[in-house]
């Protein structure tokens, strides 16, 4: 019994006893869900009419659905059923479902395609001694979603997005309707544990319009919460308006969906190791023997498994990155005045020349601690004269070849320094008097950085910081005890931006704007 | 001997600067490239003493003077102070006959602590300001020190090992070439290494070493068989190119080897200087200044085994308490 290929049988209970007396033999009422007024949702065409076909059991009736599309295509694995009496099973190749032999009476058949979809719902009256046929029509679009473009799934992932700069990744996708669409649909793209944006920050939910031809349409996601698991952030195409090509569909319904993984990055840190103690080292102030500090970074992407291959992956390295804080960076001084006298100056001649000759070098701006060929980097690989570290760029952790530090270091220097500097000493009628030579007394440097683990980009150079840290160095060849670098105790999470581009920290305590040379006190010098 | 360098040229002999002297003149004799004193393939270079003049070294504020009146500083274009560096260079050889006995003065100056990514050697130690032997190739028209083109401070007398090493550069070209020496080369360069001529020695052992063809016997016979500045030159080279022997070995441990077994402060000497050399002028290069501190500690141990007088060798005392080591 039945049609097509169908089960003969419900598969569940399907023959309950009722009695022959509720049944009602022509008297059908025909009602569809979402089409009020309508006898059958037909999407242009009419639905099949009840086939009224003699039932091989006089006393029974035969309960027949039939489930199709828009298109009028059978939709397979349709959960059908009818109401209020458990009656239910999955329909086949064919779209249809055999309930069987029932007592005849007046039955809604319902279909549900999905657990989040509207069922489609015909009421007829299914006389005894005939098969009735429920035809029910159902939104049966079946969507495509493609994450950075491509089919295939270990791409489907996107950054995290950056605090400090704020900024957000975003990956292009496309979305299209597959099969079953007679009319464009309107959908709206969703993502139900906010781990995505479609994609700025406040774009929670997108809204397309897609072609029933089953043209790509592009939008974009992007990070907003880190994936705990991979495919753990899911896409959701819903219905964004009653389904056009009618048939059961509302607003809401979920027509497709796609697993996506926002990645991010996790034990990241920025050590600072002081180094060696300052010390005059011919006409430089620098450390007695390597480095004023050194730096390592590192970080792992996470969750567990994400393909480093990717697009979005295969050029973030991590790196380092030095802000040089605005400041008076560096004094010298020169002191203890002596006078050559020139020749044929009476005796008893007095002058009075300057106790000190003071150079600064300021640095009135905030400037990136870098170079051209590494910039925004504080370091990179591969730029003779320029690279402190070949190390400096290194494959996040979690990734193959991956995990070791990203180190570098610094060693700012007082800049060379005459140990005297010589100045002539003339009246204001121009008569030279002597020559006043003063004596190289002191070197400061005085400087403060903050310093950034970040997350970069080698071939479109953008970064974000995933770790901060503090150092400074403020020592003077004058002062007794130690002169050498200092560091926070701990790095902690980003709370500024790290800069990129010039001005060069460099740049600007070498720009002659920033240099000031002053005198301090008086000594006089009675020949 | 509290320092290795004979004098002159260094004019000053205050000991610090005679250690920076030799500082420099490791790193940049262990890094001559001969090929940049090639001019279309025909040498073109100078061996030079750099004889500084008396003011060479000193600052001034160029048009800045002082109101002998008022004591006030006059600065009108707000400069600021320069380094001057002035004196008269004399070839000691050449790479043309004509310019054997060649001499010219050199005078300009330099901002004064003008910052640097990294220092070159020529902020540390400056021959043209304390003097010293050098290998260039004078070039017209430029200005400043670049008027002197490559310079690379020799070790005091190693001027006379120039030219016997172009010589033989030009007899056999492909021999010091880059890229890995073949199996007849790797003899050639063997020979070189245990030769007379220390530049060549010098430049060999490099050839050998980054071509990974250096063996550790080749290594530990030349470092027990040279003189202090070539000792100094290899131990420097060991350190700062990491390589293997043909145990795969680290060819570097050559150098704690040699410490352990070195019976004479005169050996310890060189070994701190080149441990000083890079710690000072390979900023650049992490991977040498952590061997650095491993040469340091054993020649710390070293030298208190040889008792007291190697511990109170000024030489070496001087290097450990540059490099902060505590003793």
């Amino acid at each position: 019994m039945g049609n097509g290929d169908s089960a003969s049988t419900p598969a569940s209970n399907p023959s309950p006893a009722q009695s022959l007396s509720s049944a009602t033999s022509d008297s059908a009422t025909q009602s569809a869900a979402g089409d009020a007024g309508s006898s059958v949702v037909t999407c242009g065409t009419p639905a099949d009419a009840p086939a009224g076909q003699p039932a091989p059991a006089a006393q029974k009736a035969h309960l027949v659905v039939q489930v199709k599309d828009c298109s009028g295509k059978a939709v397979q694995g349709v959960n059908v059923a009818v109401s209020g009496k458990g009656w239910n099973g999955v329909t086949d190749a064919s779209g249809k479902f055999d309930f069987g032999d029932e007592n005849p009476d007046t039955y809604t058949v319902t279909g549900l395609l999905t657990a989040t979809s509207t069922p489609a719902s015909q009421t007829l009256a299914a006389p005894a001694g005939q098969t009735t046929q429920y035809n029910l029509v159902i939104c049966n679009i079946t969507i495509e979603i493609q994450i950075n473009n491509t089919g295939t799934a270990n791409d489907d992932i996107v950054q995290v997005k950056c605090a400090h700069p704020a900024h957000r990744h975003k990956v292009p996708c496309q979305i299209k309707i597959a099969s079953g669409a007679a009319h464009d649909h309107q959908i709206t793209l969703g993502n139900p544990d906010g781990r995505l944006r479609f994609p700025e920050s406040g774009d929670t939910t997108k809204n397309v319009t897609l072609p029933a031809a089953g043209t790509w349409v592009a939008f974009e996601i992007s990070g907003e919460n880190a994936s705990n698991a991979i495919g753990d952030a899911v896409i959701q195409a819903t219905l964004g308006a009653a389904c056009p090509d009618g048939g059961a569909g509302n607003v809401g319904d979920v027509k497709g969906s796609k697993p996506a993984t926002v990645f991010w990055f996790d034990a990241a840190e920025i050590k600072m190791t002081p180094g060696g103690n300052y010390v005059i080292s011919g006409n430089l102030y620098t450390p007695n023997a390597g480095h004023a500090i050194d730096h390592s970074a590192k970080a792992t992407i996470k969750p567990a498994g994400v393909d480093c291959s990717t697009p979005q992956v295969k050029d973030l390295r991590v790196g380092i990155m030095q802000l040089a804080l605005q400041g008076v960076q560096r004094t010298m001084t020169w002191s203890n005045p002596t006078i050559a006298w020139v020749a044929g100056t009476a005796a008893g001649t007095s002058t009075t020349v300057p106790a000190s000759i003071v150079f600064k070098r300021n640095h009135p701006v905030n400037a990136n601690d870098s170079a051209g060929a590494v910039d925004p980097l504080y370091d990179q690989p591969g730029h003779p004269h320029v690279t402190i570290d070949a190390n400096s760029v290194q494959v996040p952790g979690g990734c193959a070849g991956g995990g070791a530090a990203a180190t570098s270091s610094d060693t700012p220097s007082g800049g060379a320094a005459p140990a005297t500097v010589n100045l002539p000493a003339s009246t204001a009628a121009g008569v030279n008097v002597g020559t006043v030579t003063y004596t190289l007394t002191s070197t400061k440097i005085d400087l403060d950085f903050l310093v950034w683990a970040v997350i970069f980009n080698k071939s479109t150079n953008q970064f974000c910081a995933v770790r901060e840290r503090s150092w400074n160095l403020h020592a003077d060849s004058a002062a007794a005890g130690d002169q050498k670098a200092k560091t926070d105790a701990a790095d902690r999470a980003p709370t500024t931006d790290p800069v990129g581009g010039q001005p060069f920290s460099n740049d600007v305590l070498n720009d002659p704007a920033n240099k000031s040379t002053t005198q301090v006190g008086s000594t006089v010098f009675t020949k | 001997m509290p320092a290795m360098s004979a004098t002159p040229p260094p004019r000053s002999q205050d000991a610090t600067i005679l250690l920076l002297h030799d500082a420099r003149a490791v790193h940049d004799t262990a890094s001559i490239r001969l090929r940049d004193y090639m001019l279309q393939g025909t040498p073109g270079w100078i061996a030079a003493n750099i004889l500084p003049g008396a003011r060479s070294g000193s600052g001034t504020i160029p048009g800045a003077s002082i109101d002998a009146n008022t004591g006030k500083l006059r600065n009108p274009n707000n400069a600021a102070p320069e380094l001057l560096k002035e004196g008269r260079w004399k070839a000691v050889a050449s790479s043309s006959p004509a310019q054997e006995t060649a001499s010219g003065e050199y005078a300009w100056s330099e901002p004064v602590g003008q910052v640097k990514r990294i220092p070159d050697p020529e902020d540390y130690y400056s021959p043209f300001v304390e003097g010293g032997e050098i290998l260039c190739q004078p070039v017209k028209g430029p200005q400043g020190i670049e008027q002197f083109g490559p310079v690379r401070l020799l070790f005091t007398g190693w001027g006379e090992f120039v030219g016997p090493a172009f010589g033989f550069l030009q007899s056999h070209p492909s021999l010091l070439s880059p890229g890995v020496p073949a199996p007849s080369e790797v003899s050639q360069l063997a020979e070189v290494l245990s030769g007379k001529n220390p530049l060549l020695a010098l430049l060999a052992f490099r050839h050998l070493l980054t071509a990974h063809q250096l063996t550790t016997r080749q290594a530990q016979d030349r470092l027990n068989s040279s003189g202090a500045n070539l000792t100094a030159g290899l131990v420097y080279l060991l350190i700062t190119n990491p390589s293997l022997d043909d145990q795969k070995r680290p060819l570097v441990e050559a150098v704690p080897a040699f410490v352990k077994d070195a019976s004479k402060i005169t050996q310890l000497r060189p070994v701190g200087l080149a441990a000083y050399a890079v710690g000072l002028l390979d900023i650049a290069n992490p991977a040498a200044l952590a061997e650095t501190k491993r040469v340091v500690a054993a020649l710390s141990d070293r030298t208190k085994a040889l008792g007291p007088d190697a511990e109170t060798d000024p030489y070496l005392h001087l290097i450990f308490e540059k490099m902060g080591v505590a003793r």
